[in-house]
């Protein structure tokens, strides 16, 4: 076999050294760098991109956070001012409620002593009439006059023990 | 049967002669300090090795895209494929080494590869190639295990954890699989190139003796043969920077 033929041991070792020191020299000095550079512009690249994807995601959620409370916040005072809205109306519904009440009641309060007098007039009549009526039915039964004073006493007994 | 004999006669005294394509001759001779040294075929494709590996590497990545061009992907993969093997065999602390392994990796590929070029020459073929890589990475990565772990680097022909009692057996074993290192390494890529060749060339051969009909089914089979080398080419060169990453990881990390 031509590869245990020492003769070109020597040489091929010599050549394997100078080649591979060359190309490892080459390698490190020009080939890999460029690799590398590219490798890392890519990869910034894509890095950048993913953190400025990622911001602007949060950003985004910022702002729908802050829409969503600016909301909330409407939302409460718009509830607060329909409830004051709500209280002012109940309000000057009570109160208009109470004035009316008030007047009914003054009304009311009026009409009923014009009754009580009306009441009053009218039994003082009954008393009056009571008596006309015991001396005339008496005068007529009897025939004896009854006195005016007389009469009254016995219609004011009656009236007593009826309770008037 | 006039034509065969005229093939066979035609490639003159290496003609069918498997082993011909192995054969180094000088095509410059250059002699230092009484040491034969000549720029031999077998140089010219290490040499041709070398630039192919550089240039596609270089020009590949010549471009720097953002979006990689067709020879930037290349580049860039077999980069990456290194990086990986490097990262993941060694860790973080090959990260130094990973030129001379890159280096090693496309020198190897390259070199397996133009070995399948009709009538270039295989310098990964022979063993005084590849017993010289084989043991200038197995002096270093011993240099600087040794250098890292001072007297302590010698637990690795002890596992830990083994009874000590096992020690008789266990270092001695230990010991000659750590030294049989570089000639497994070495023997492993360089018979496998070399069987591979010869192979190629002896199904050749029955393709040129059986003529023109006969020789179809050798032909197929070197067709399919063929394509089974290219496979071997990469995956010996692959085969040969794991194993350097391998052992590079012992002396690093001892087991």
């Amino acid at each position: 076999m031509p590869q245990f033929d020492p003769t070109w041991f020597a040489s091929q070792i010599f050549w394997l050294v100078l080649v591979f020191a060359a190309l490892y020299w080459l390698m490190i000095k020009r080939a890999i760098p460029r690799v590398e550079k590219a490798l890392t512009a890519r990869s910034e690249r894509i890095q950048g991109d993913l953190d400025r994807a990622a911001k602007l995601q949060q950003e985004a959620a910022a702002a729908s956070e802050a829409h969503q409370a600016a909301l909330a916040k409407a939302k409460d005072e718009a509830r607060d001012i329909l409830r004051a809205a709500h209280a002012a109306s109940q309000a000057e519904l009570d109160k208009r409620q109470e004035q009316l009440g008030a007047e009914i009641a003054k009304q009311t309060a009026a009409a009923e002593s014009r009754i009580g007098a009306a009441r009053d007039a009218a039994m003082a009549s009954v008393r009056d009439i009571a008596i006309e009526t015991a001396q005339a039915v008496t005068e007529r039964l009897t025939g004896a006059a009854v006195e005016q004073a007389q009469a009254a006493k016995a219609v004011d007994a009656v009236l007593e023990r009826r309770g008037h | 049967m006039a034509d065969k004999d005229a093939a066979a006669g035609g490639h003159g005294g290496g003609g069918l002669d498997p082993l011909h394509q192995f054969q180094i001759h000088s095509i410059l001779d250059i002699n230092i300090g009484g040491y034969d040294v000549s720029f031999t075929n077998s140089s010219l494709w290490m040499v041709i090795a070398a630039a192919i590996g550089y240039l596609l590497i270089r020009q590949g990545a010549g471009a720097g895209a953002l979006v990689p061009t067709r020879m930037q992907l290349i580049a860039e993969t077999l980069y990456m494929t290194v990086a990986n093997m490097v990262r993941d065999n060694v860790g973080d602390a090959g990260r130094k080494y990973f030129p001379f392994i890159f280096t090693l990796f496309m020198f190897l590929l390259v070199g397996n590869l133009v070995g399948m070029v009709p009538g270039s020459f295989t310098f990964t073929s022979h063993i005084a190639v590849t017993f010289a890589l084989a043991s200038v990475i197995f002096i270093a990565i011993t240099v600087i295990g040794l250098v890292k772990h001072g007297l302590k680097f010698f637990t690795l022909f002890f596992p830990h954890g083994a009874p000590l009692a096992t020690a008789p057996i266990l270092i001695p074993i230990e010991l000659i699989s750590y030294l049989s290192r570089p000639v497994s390494l070495s023997v492993r890529l360089f018979a496998n190139m070399m069987v591979g060749h010869t192979l190629l060339k002896v199904i050749a051969s029955f393709a040129i003796m059986l003529g023109v009909v006969g020789g179809i089914a050798p032909l197929a089979l070197l067709v399919g043969i063929t394509a089974l080398e290219f496979l071997v080419a990469a995956l010996q060169a692959y085969v040969f920077t794991i194993l350097t990453c391998i052992y590079l990881h012992d002396a690093l990390h001892l087991h």
